[in-house]
């Protein structure tokens, strides 16, 4: 099995970095390779330029939190911090001031006497997180540090995690399949499939322009429509849908005249009456409600099926099931791709 | 289609109490979710209703008819636990089908049944693979076939979701409502995510401590959270505290922190009242420093952090007064809008506020999830 295929990346000086992708795409094969962990069978790993696909892990001066967190139950909060610091070597007094900045900075000061059964499992994060950064690694990598906890404390402590990293001007890479951590705490984003990297880029970016297929998918949520070109004009492409025309705002850059079009549910815009000459006429056939956002799946002219997601309003309020809606897909929001060799469901699958 | 309801159930655990004097009545063919943060109960709960534990006290009812001691395997219940074993010497077909033979179906009547579940689950294509040969999905559709194949028509769900990748519990869903609703089961699922309850839930009961904090429709508990445990834990929320410094016909005047007012619509307050002022952050507004037009409610800062969520953009305001903010805005627009350390206004509108009374803990324990 390859789990890495020729992988070629650069990571920048107090980058914060997240790799995200499905299950058994790589990724944590990837920082074992960068934590020494696992040797690389082919290619080489610098670190500041320095090829270190030789050097052992405790030399390589990484900090790394595992998915399942690991601290010593039979110490304290603070000896566990203690731990990194006390085996290289270092006098506890010299670490001593950046120990009580972690455990200030992470709000677990009051915890320091507790032992690790005593913890919820955030604070245990918080714990593990702290005991990788007061290593005084300049690199950190963290494998689903968030992995292990409830949906409402992941999205509070991703905050606190990429602060963290950024107040003390750290390097880190950090793995995940979850999209929506990725894109609000990295500067930049590696999309991994398959042992492959299929594109990098900022958050906003890969959510905007995908260059990939996979990426659109993956990324937050898209509509996928197959289409045919039949024009092009100076600053648009027309495509037909099963007979219905759509015009992107994009050019076409490939041979293929048969393509997949793509268009996030939020730009999307959706009304009662008419709203634009290229409108479409819909019927809403499913509505579910998001919190701070409606979607609903709207059956375009009995032909196809698009998600709409509206922001939360009285306007959204009043759109109900079975209701007739005019949809538009406004041009500039339409992404173009050539239909894939393997078909669109393969192109996009995440089994 | 069967009614199941709680009535002043308690279930200690030595002396944590995992319930207390719970009552809840699940409608017949309702899809209810439980959410709540780990350790609120959740899973007891489920484990109550499947027969796994017994109540210390109280009384549980399938079909008005009281089960406290019945055992789990006669209650007709499918019960699908967060950490399921499969069978990993059987195939697919033969996991499915292992329930309908132990009831002492034919050979055939458990396989036509089996098959169908597999359809409805879209795995009928890997009827003859073995677990170990499918995706974490697959077997999760798998776990939920073989406990549908049961016949059951209670189906109770821990976290079914939960081993999944974010992408694939997206996707999953949707069609987990769909299956339920289209075999008219009552169903009860656990979660500990919002957004997944929301959507796939008739009526969602958030869990705190073994006490129910509130029961409704999506809309309902994220529109009018009854406390402010609920409003922090479902969707993104600004809490900031005050007190009332006026009141009248129409309305109240809030002092925020250093002198701020807030005005609110509702004048059922009295003066002096130390309160907790909340709004959702969508609804919590960014104006650009040079178009303030509102007379009211806009409160000068600083942008200080943003964040990217896909969908929205979300910016944390560094207010002026001390307080923090996020506002949430539709990505399209956003696109370019607003850079950190720009100076700008904060404007809520009266009706977007919701006021709690001053908890007597003080605001963070109340909202403390971690």
């Amino acid at each position: 099995m390859v789990a890495l295929n020729n992988v070629s990346l650069e990571i920048n000086d107090k980058e914060y970095l997240c790799i995200i992708g499905p299950s058994g795409c790589g990724k944590t094969t990837l920082i074992k390779c960068i934590a020494g962990i696992v040797d690389p069978d082919e290619g080489e790993i610098y670190v500041d330029n320095k090829l270190v696909n030789n050097l052992p892990i405790e030399d390589r001066n990484t900090g790394y939190v595992f998915q399942e967190i690991a601290l010593f139950p039979h110490m304290n909060v603070y000896d566990n911090l203690c731990y990194g610091p006390f085996v290289k070597g270092y006098k506890i007094s010299s670490v001593r001031s950046l120990i009580e900045e972690m455990l200030h900075m992470m709000e677990l000061y009051e915890r320091v006497k507790n032992y690790p059964d005593e913890l919820s499992g955030g604070a245990r994060q918080k714990v593990a997180v702290a005991r990788a950064l007061v290593s005084g690694s300049q690199l950190l990598l963290l494998d689903e540090p968030l992995g292990a906890l409830d949906t409402k404390v992941r999205s509070l402590l991703r905050y606190e995690l990429r602060r963290l990293v950024k107040d003390l001007g750290l390097t880190a890479i950090h793995v995940t399949h979850d999209q929506e951590e990725a894109m609000s705490i990295a500067d930049r984003i590696a999309v991994m499939r398959s042992g492959r990297i299929i594109e990098v880029g900022t958050p906003l970016d890969l959510y905007l322009n995908p260059k990939n297929l996979f990426t659109a998918y993956f990324v937050g949520e898209a509509n996928f429509l197959e289409g045919e070109v039949i024009g092009e004009g100076d600053d648009y492409t027309k495509i037909d849908v099963n007979g219905y025309v759509l015009y992107s705002a994009r050019k076409v850059n490939f041979d293929s005249k048969r393509v997949v079009v793509a268009i996030r549910p939020e730009f999307i815009e959706m009304s009662k009456k008419t709203i634009h000459r290229e409108a479409l006429k819909g019927v809403i056939e499913n509505k579910s409600f998001l919190g701070s956002s409606f979607r609903f799946e709207v059956s375009v002219e009995n032909s196809f099926v698009v998600s709409v997601k509206t922001q939360f309003s009285t306007k959204a309020l009043k759109f109900d099931v079975g209701e007739r809606v005019s949809i538009f897909l406004p041009p500039k929001f339409l992404l173009l791709y050539p239909y894939p060799e393997e078909g669109l469901e393969k192109a996009i699958s995440i089994e | 289609m069967p009614t199941i309801k709680l009535v002043n159930v308690t279930k200690k655990y030595g002396n944590i109490t995992a319930i207390k004097n719970l009552s809840l009545t699940i409608e017949d063919g309702e899809y209810l979710c439980i959410l709540g943060p780990t350790g609120s109960g959740k899973t007891t709960l489920l484990k109550l209703v499947a027969g796994i534990v017994k109540p210390d006290k109280g009384e549980i009812y399938i079909d008005d008819k009281l089960v406290n001691n019945m055992p789990a395997y006669e209650r007709n219940v499918a019960y699908l636990p967060q950490y399921y074993a499969l069978f990993p010497h059987l195939t697919v077909l033969e996991n499915v089908a292992f329930g309908p033979l132990s009831k002492g179906l034919s050979v055939e009547e458990a396989r036509r049944i089996s098959m169908q579940m597999l359809e409805m689950t879209r795995l009928a294509w890997r009827a003859n693979s073995f677990p170990h040969e499918l995706s974490g999905g697959m077997q999760q559709r798998l776990a939920l076939a073989r406990a549908l194949a049961s016949g059951a028509k209670i189906l109770l769900l821990d976290e079914p979701l939960g081993a999944l990748d974010a992408r694939l519990r997206v996707e999953l869903r949707y069609k987990l409502r769909k299956l339920a609703k289209e075999n008219n089961l009552t169903t009860i699922h656990v979660t500990h995510d919002q957004e997944e309850a929301m959507i796939v839930a008739d009526r969602i009961v958030v869990l705190r401590n073994g006490e129910i904090q509130q029961v409704g429709s999506p809309l309902e508990v994220y529109n009018d959270p009854k406390n402010i445990f609920v409003a922090h834990f479902i969707g993104g929320a600004n809490f900031f505290e005050g007190f009332v410094a006026d009141v009248d016909r129409y309305g109240s005047w809030i002092q925020l922190r250093n002198n701020f007012l807030l005005r609110i619509n509702d004048p059922n307050r009295s003066v002096g009242e130390r309160v907790i002022v909340m709004v959702r952050e969508e609804k919590s507004k960014i104006l650009k420093a040079k178009k303030k037009r509102e007379e009211i409610n806009v409160f000068p800062g600083t942008i200080v952090n943003t964040s990217f969520l896909g969908d929205f953009i979300s910016y944390t305001i560094s207010l002026d007064n001390g307080d923090k903010a996020n506002s949430k805005v539709p990505l399209a627009k956003a696109i370019g809008k607003f850079k950190v350390g720009e100076r700008v206004y904060l404007y809520i509108e009266p009706e977007d506020v919701k006021v709690y009374p001053y908890p007597p803990h003080g605001l963070y324990k109340e909202i403390e999830v971690i």
